[in-house]
C-alpha cells in the first residue's frame, strides 16, 4: 500500500493520481475506472469497502471527511470534487 | 475423529473441479469445491445453537484449495498474507463452496485471487500472498530473553467471565484468554496462548515437522480482540438477537513468522475510524514483543441479527 504511506503533506490533489489511489483502495485496474465510473453501480463496490475508500483518502490527504460527504464519494469526479473543496478550504 | 491432513480448523476435503491450465497474460486458473458439513470442528463454538461456517474457515478453504491447485512449476507454497477478503454472505453447514481460482506470479511470490461462492451467490473475495519461503518459526531458534516485563506479569483487566459477556464465540473458537489492557474506543491489549491441546492438534503424528498453529486462526483471534475493543462499552454475546458484530473485511494482512505451541500472543488493536455502524481496525500481534501478525485495516460492521439468518441470506 505505498500510496497509503505517503505523507499528508507530500499530497497534492493529482487527478491521475487520486485515479491510481483509488483504483488500488478499490482493487480494481486504473483502466476500470473511468471519471464517471460509478464504485457501487458499476463496479459492485460494497457499501464496507467505500467506506475503506474514505479512510484510505484520509490518510493519504490529512483531511477529515464528513458523513454527509460519502455519498459524493461514489465515482471519481465526486470524490475529486469533495477532496479540491476540502483541500481548498483547509 | 482423526487429522491425518495438515493442521488446520477446516476438515473438509477440497475437489478439485477444474485443474490449474494457463490462460491469458501469464495467468493459471482453477476450481475447486468444498462441502462444508456439520461435522466441521469449529461450529460448536461458532455459534452455539446457530453455526456459521466462520469468515477465516473460508479463507482457510481457499487457501487449501490454493495448495491443492498450484500454478504448475511454484514448488511448495505457504501463505505469507491476506492482501484483501470480503466477506459478503454467510456461509453455513450444508453449503458447497465453489472456489475459482486465478494464479499470477509477481516479484515477491504468487497471487491467488479467488472468488467463493454458495448456492446463494458470492459469498467471499480474497486474494491470498504466498511465498515459497516458509516464514520462520518464531520460536524456531534461540532468543534473547525479552528485557521487557512480560506482558503475562500484567494486571488483568478481563478474563474469560467479562470475554464471555462480550463475545458469542465460545470452545472451540474462542481465541482470546485475557484482556490485558483496553481504553474503549480506541485501543485493546489482550492474550491468546497457543497450545498443542487445541482440536487443531488432533491426530497430528508424532513425527510431524511442521506444528505452525493454524495462520487463519491468527486471524481470527487478532479479530476477536478487536471485536472486543468494538463491544466493549456495548456488549452482545447474543447472535440471535439485537446487533450483531460482522467481521466484513480485510486489507493488507501480514504473516511474518509461525506461531508454534507454547507462543503468547498479544494482540494490539486500535480503533482507526468509526463511521456509523462501521468501525476500521488496525493492529498487530506479537510473540516476545516481535511481530507475527500486521493488519492493515479490518472493518467490522454492526449489523441486525436477522441479517444473518439464512432465510435473510438467501434473499440478500
Amino acid at each position: 500500500m505505498t500510496t497509503t504511506q505517503e505523507t499528508a503533506a507530500a499530497a497534492v490533489l493529482d487527478k491521475e493520481d487520486l485515479r491510481r489511489t483509488v483504483a488500488h483502495a478499490l482493487d480494481v485496474d486504473v483502466a476500470e475506472l473511468a471519471d464517471d465510473t460509478g464504485f457501487i453501480a458499476d463496479l459492485g463496490v460494497d457499501s464496507l469497502l467505500a467506506l475503506e475508500v474514505v479512510v484510505v483518502l484520509e490518510k493519504k490527504y490529512g483531511i477529515r471527511l464528513e458523513e454527509s460527504q460519502f455519498p459524493r464519494i461514489t465515482s471519481l469526479a465526486g470524490t475529486y470534487e469533495v477532496l479540491s473543496e476540502k483541500l481548498r478550504s483547509a | 475423529m482423526s487429522r491425518p491432513g495438515p493442521i488446520s480448523p477446516v476438515v473438509a476435503a477440497v475437489e478439485v473441479v477444474r485443474p490449474p491450465a494457463a490462460g491469458a497474460e501469464g495467468r493459471t486458473s482453477a476450481a475447486t469445491a468444498v462441502a462444508v458439513t456439520a461435522d466441521e470442528p469449529v461450529l460448536p463454538g461458532h455459534y452455539p445453537g446457530f453455526p456459521i461456517f466462520p469468515g477465516v474457515c473460508v479463507i482457510e478453504s481457499v487457501r487449501l484449495s490454493a495448495l491443492a491447485a498450484p500454478p504448475p512449476g511454484a514448488g511448495a507454497l505457504a501463505l505469507a498474507g491476506v492482501e484483501t477478503a470480503r466477506f459478503l454472505s454467510p456461509v453455513f453447514p450444508g453449503d458447497e463452496l465453489a472456489v475459482e481460482l486465478e494464479w499470477r506470479e509477481g516479484a515477491d511470490g504468487w497471487r491467488c485471487t479467488a472468488e467463493v461462492a454458495t448456492g446463494r451467490g458470492a459469498a467471499a473475495r480474497t486474494r491470498l500472498r504466498f511465498t515459497g519461503a516458509r516464514p520462520q518459526a518464531a520460536g524456531a531458534q534461540a532468543r534473547e530473553p525479552s528485557t521487557a516485563a512480560p506482558s503475562t506479569a500484567a494486571p488483568s483487566t478481563a478474563g474469560q467471565p467479562e470475554i464471555r459477556r462480550a463475545l458469542p464465540h465460545r470452545f472451540p473458537m474462542l481465541l482470546v484468554d485475557r484482556v490485558l489492557d483496553v481504553l474503549p474506543g480506541e485501543r485493546i491489549a489482550a492474550l491468546k496462548a497457543v497450545s498443542c491441546n487445541e482440536p487443531w492438534y488432533r491426530g497430528v503424528p508424532d513425527g510431524a515437522g511442521d506444528w505452525a498453529y493454524p495462520q487463519v486462526l491468527l486471524m481470527e483471534s487478532w479479530c476477536q480482540a478487536a471485536g472486543l475493543l468494538a463491544t466493549w462499552d456495548d456488549p452482545n454475546p447474543d447472535v440471535l438477537t439485537g446487533r450483531v458484530m460482522l467481521f466484513g473485511a480485510v486489507t493488507g494482512l501480514t504473516y511474518h513468522r509461525q506461531v508454534l505451541p507454547g507462543d503468547v500472543l498479544e494482540h494490539r488493536a486500535s480503533i482507526t475510524r468509526t463511521l456509523g455502524d462501521t468501525l476500521i481496525i488496525a493492529g498487530e500481534s506479537l510473540v516476545d514483543g516481535e511481530p507475527v501478525l500486521t493488519v492493515e485495516s479490518a472493518v467490522l460492521a454492526f449489523r441486525p441479527a436477522e441479517e444473518l439468518r439464512p432465510a435473510a441470506a438467501a434473499t440478500a
